[in-house]
């Protein structure tokens, strides 16, 4: 995959317009639900793909190959969607939150098995507590490839993913569905 | 054991999106020593599961991105941006003898340099010379 990534990328990077196709082809769907899960704004997420692909175009001779290739490209859409943000001035930057000091916790409320109730209340979550599992458990990433994307340790994406589902729990919890009622 | 358990927790995001190693079977191992682990093994399947319910109807058709990418880049004159150099030139810039004349050429530029300040040190050095031998004097 490794070596088919730097293929194509060094395809692109000498103006091969079918190669970009083919990487857009490739990636698109997964980058527009990365922004699509996080900004829930069509418009939004439509301006910063044609940014990114066109960042893609423009950069493909600077890919050095320290994550894949759908990294790379995901760590530029979130760039562009930030500063986007900021301009707005809509959103609080997503880094600001404190991470709580690690540690195993034990919270009253259980998940509880409601797929379609889970996704509800992920939506719920705070923007970088949905980011961490949008992208351990949807894009399937290694704990690396979402520190390099949301530039933090390694360790701190641990700790946020487990603290992400303790917000779920909490947030289940007040939505006040009980196992029985499901 | 709590940095133990601690090692095992982390595992487990990583064993259920498939990206975790050999230790894989360490995990399935532990899960029924320690209950507090395998609970929140569950608790990260159910979200790991909830996924699957994830659908893509609001996706936007992605022909319709691409040509707009395209216009963004042909606005941006991004299409043909390299220019191709007559291979001439090409051997040229890449060839030693372009590399050592420029070595050459800063040689020089550093002799000269050094040429015209120590001229100017020798000019001045028999003016300083009779100075000191008029102070002696007096």
């Amino acid at each position: 995959m490794r070596e088919r990534d730097f293929e194509l990328i060094k395809r692109v990077s000498e103006g091969d317009q079918s190669a970009f196709k083919e990487l857009y082809d490739e990636t698109y769907k997964k980058v527009y639900f990365y922004l699509f899960r996080l900004f829930k704004e069509k418009s939004l997420v439509e301006d910063v793909i044609v940014e990114t692909y066109t960042e893609v175009w423009i950069n493909a001779k600077n890919f050095r190959g320290k994550a894949g290739l759908l990294t790379w490209i995901i760590g530029i859409s979130r760039n562009i969607a930030m500063n986007k943000l900021k301009k707005l001035q809509s959103h609080e930057s997503i880094d600001n939150f404190p991470d709580i000091p690690d540690k195993i916790t034990s919270s009253e409320t259980e998940l509880n098995g409601n797929r379609e109730l889970i996704q509800k209340a992920m939506m719920n979550l705070s923007l970088k507590h949905r980011e961490v599992l949008d992208l351990v458990f949807f894009q399937e990433m290694t704990y690396k490839e979402v520190s390099l994307i949301l530039k933090i340790p390694v360790n701190t994406v641990k700790t946020r993913v487990f603290y992400a589902k303790e917000e779920l729990k909490k947030i289940i919890s007040r939505m006040g569905v009980r196992k029985d009622e499901i | 054991m709590k940095y133990k358990l601690k090692r095992l927790r982390d595992m487990i995001p990583l064993y259920l999106n498939g990206t975790l190693g050999k230790e894989k079977k360490i995990l399935e191992n532990s899960l029924e020593e320690f209950p507090q682990l395998k609970r929140e093994f569950l608790e990260f399947s159910e979200i790991k599961n909830s996924y699957k319910e994830v659908k893509d109807e609001s996706i936007t058709d992605s022909n319709k991105i691409y040509k707009k990418i395209l216009e963004k880049i042909e606005e941006r004159k991004l299409l043909n941006p390299r220019k191709e150099y007559p291979e001439r030139i090409k051997r040229f810039i890449s060839s030693p003898i372009l590399s050592w004349s420029i070595v050459i050429v800063e040689l020089m530029v550093i002799a000269l340099l050094f040429f015209f300040i120590y001229r100017k040190k020798w000019d001045i050095e028999p003016f300083l010379q009779n100075i000191s031998l008029e102070g002696v004097g007096k």
